[in-house]
């Protein structure tokens, strides 16, 4: 049974008195421990279905089960629930709070849990290690690179254990080598059973992924299992 | 890491709009603190300058007949007293309603008598009372301690040629001159003053008393209402409020009072403006931030918690600095509205209050701010990426 079921999926967007439907009848499936590449040209609605798929905007039709949850027949604060127990996000641009270090940018999704202090810090540290950045926890955000930044986001998408993590451009704003470094560890985390939803322009990246979904005008345009590189 | 941390790095990060916000809220809460410490002070100023204005109250008897004049009032049957006040009566003023209002009680037996062979008003009081109530006497030489002493008016002094030490006969009694009151200008000058209990035997009147003077001040409650509350202890008296210095002084009190309430709710309204304002554009600024925490899951209500936590935070430190801002300026400001010692001192109601007014603006302010910024909507504040 698949972990994320998208049925029907349809979103429009009104603009200028016009309504353009960024998403078409999206179906789709994705299993435990997949690592799949969306991948489109500009508006083609890949980052909407992502976002949609974060429970963070609500379809005009279809819908999306995961892990056999109807997300949006539950109500805005119980989504916010389902996102904190199953997603975690990685954007493009990072999104660090300047005005934290990197180990409290890391810890930012456990200041709502109830773990303790110690062990909320020890999770933090553990995922700083895991993506490499143990030695920088107390440097602020704008102290590191580019690619040192996108290691504490994902860190920080993964420190409430969630099963989904769902990667917008992750590799957008680094250079080709750290974008490598990057999608390395996004693979060195599939490989240990994290399930991966990335959308991605970058052709470079699909060889990382086990499926490529290309949509086109809100449509799944073709869907396939990656060759292995 | 808790909630409170993340409001709290993010106040010490937007360093420039926090202290604008709290420099406003400061500004707000000192100027409070500094007209209802200027009013207290008055208030407590007046309290303990009661003595000087003398007293407020006259209790004499009952009586139809108006047979002499003290201090500028009528008092009745000194000669003929129909219901005559009582040594006892003394006690039932301490006992009324507002008895802590009372400060002074003052009674007095007002007789003519012969003194040195022509006739003068002999005043019998407690010297220890009349002293504190009138704190604008001077005396050369002392104040009676013995029961054959007086204390004698100065135009009682030129008018029977005497100086002190010198012993007169009053009603064939003799007397000791032990002190000359200097000119005041009051019917004070053309007595002869003698102890109570004295003049009582003196004069054969047992423990009869002419006349109460009481000193006594109320702010919560009119004058009026110590001199209801007497009359219905006494009722055989006829209890008169003075009209004098301190009723005019408690009025312009109250309109000062009355001022600073003005000019705080306008202050306050005022910071209301700055906090709302503040925070409303620091939400504006946040919204990246905002969809980031909605991200991960973050509820709602969390989202509100961090900015409420932050007015919070600034509040209670805008209210216990403007506090003491607002003690120190009134230290100084005091003493240029007329009261003679400004009592600087930490009042924990004044500062619970400070603290309350702060919160609650601080609060109040930020809750419109802080619900438009958890009801952002995520994919929106994303977009602004």
């Amino acid at each position: 049974m698949s972990l994320i079921q998208i049925m029907n999926l349809v979103k429009n967007y009104h603009s200028g008195g016009e309504t353009v439907r960024a998403v078409d009848g999206v179906s789709l499936g994705i299993d435990i421990g997949e690592f799949v590449a969306i991948t489109g040209t500009s508006g083609s609605g890949k980052s909407t279905l992502l976002t949609m798929l974060g429970g963070l905007n609500e379809p005009a039709s279809g819908s999306i089960m995961v892990d056999g949850i109807d997300i949006y027949s539950l109500s805005v604060e119980q989504r916010a629930d389902f996102r904190k127990e199953y997603i975690g996000f990685v954007f493009q641009a990072f999104h660090l709070l300047p005005y934290l270090n990197v180990l409290e940018n890391v810890m930012i999704p456990l200041a709502i849990s109830t773990l303790g202090a110690g062990e909320k810090k020890e999770k933090a540290q553990s995922l700083l290690d895991k993506v490499g950045l143990s030695n920088k926890a107390l440097r602020l955000p704008n102290e590191l690179s580019g690619g040192e930044q996108e290691r504490v986001a994902i860190a920080r998408a993964l420190v409430n254990d969630p099963p989904i993590i769902l990667a917008d451009e992750p590799t957008g704003n680094l250079d080709s080598a750290t974008s490598r470094v990057v999608m390395e560890l996004f693979t060195r985390l599939n490989n240990e059973g994290q399930t991966v939803v990335m959308v991605t322009h970058d052709e470079q990246n699909l060889q990382y992924a086990s499926r490529h979904v290309n949509l086109k005008d809100g449509r799944v345009f073709s869907s396939h299992e990656a060759v292995a590189g | 890491m808790k909630l409170y941390h993340i409001s709290l790095n993010s106040l010490l990060r937007r360093k420039a709009r926090m202290f604008f916000l709290l420099a406003g809220l400061l500004i707000a809460v000192s100027t409070v603190v500094l007209l209802m410490s200027i009013g207290q002070t008055m208030n407590e100023d007046i309290a303990n300058k009661l003595d000087e204005y003398g007293a407020n109250i006259l209790i004499v008897p009952r009586s139809d007949e108006l047979s002499l004049s003290y201090g500028g009032m009528s008092v009745s049957g000194v000669s003929f007293d129909v219901n005559p006040l009582q040594q006892s009566d003394v006690a039932k003023i301490r006992q009324i309603k507002n008895k802590d209002n009372i400060k002074i009680v003052s009674p007095k037996l007002l007789n003519v008598a012969d003194v040195q062979q022509k006739k003068v008003m002999v005043v019998g009081v407690h010297f220890d009372e009349e002293i504190t109530l009138k704190k604008w006497w001077t005396i050369i030489g002392e104040v009676p301690r013995e029961e054959d002493e007086v204390l004698i008016g100065v135009d009682v002094k030129r008018k029977l040629q005497l100086g002190l030490g010198q012993v007169i006969l009053i009603n064939d009694q003799p007397f000791k001159v032990s002190g000359i009151l200097n000119e005041s200008g009051s019917q004070d000058d053309q007595l002869v003053f003698i102890d109570l209990e004295r003049a009582q035997k003196l004069f054969n009147k047992g423990s009869e008393i002419s006349l109460i003077e009481v000193a006594a001040l109320c702010y919560d409650c009119p004058i009026e209402e110590i001199v209801a509350q007497t009359s219905d202890k006494l009722p055989g008296a006829r209890v008169t409020a003075i009209q004098q210095t301190i009723k005019s002084k408690m009025k312009s009190i109250h309109q000062f009072e009355q001022f600073s309430l003005g000019i705080s709710v306008v202050i306050l309204f005022v910071a209301i403006l700055i906090v709302f304002t503040t925070m409303s554009a620091s939400v504006n600024e946040r919204k990246k931030e905002i969809g980031i925490f909605r991200a991960m899951g973050y509820r709602q209500s969390h989202i509100m918690r961090i900015i409420l936590q932050e007015a919070f935070l600034l509040s209670t430190l805008a209210g216990l600095a403007g506090y003491f801002l607002g003690l120190l300026v009134s230290g100084y400001a005091g003493s240029l509205i007329g009261a003679d010692k400004v009592n600087v001192h930490v009042d924990f109601t004044i500062m619970a209050l400070s603290l309350a007014i702060s919160i609650v603006i601080g609060l109040g302010a930020s809750l419109y701010p802080a619900i438009k910024a958890a009801r952002l909507d995520p994919t929106v504040s994303l977009q602004s990426l």
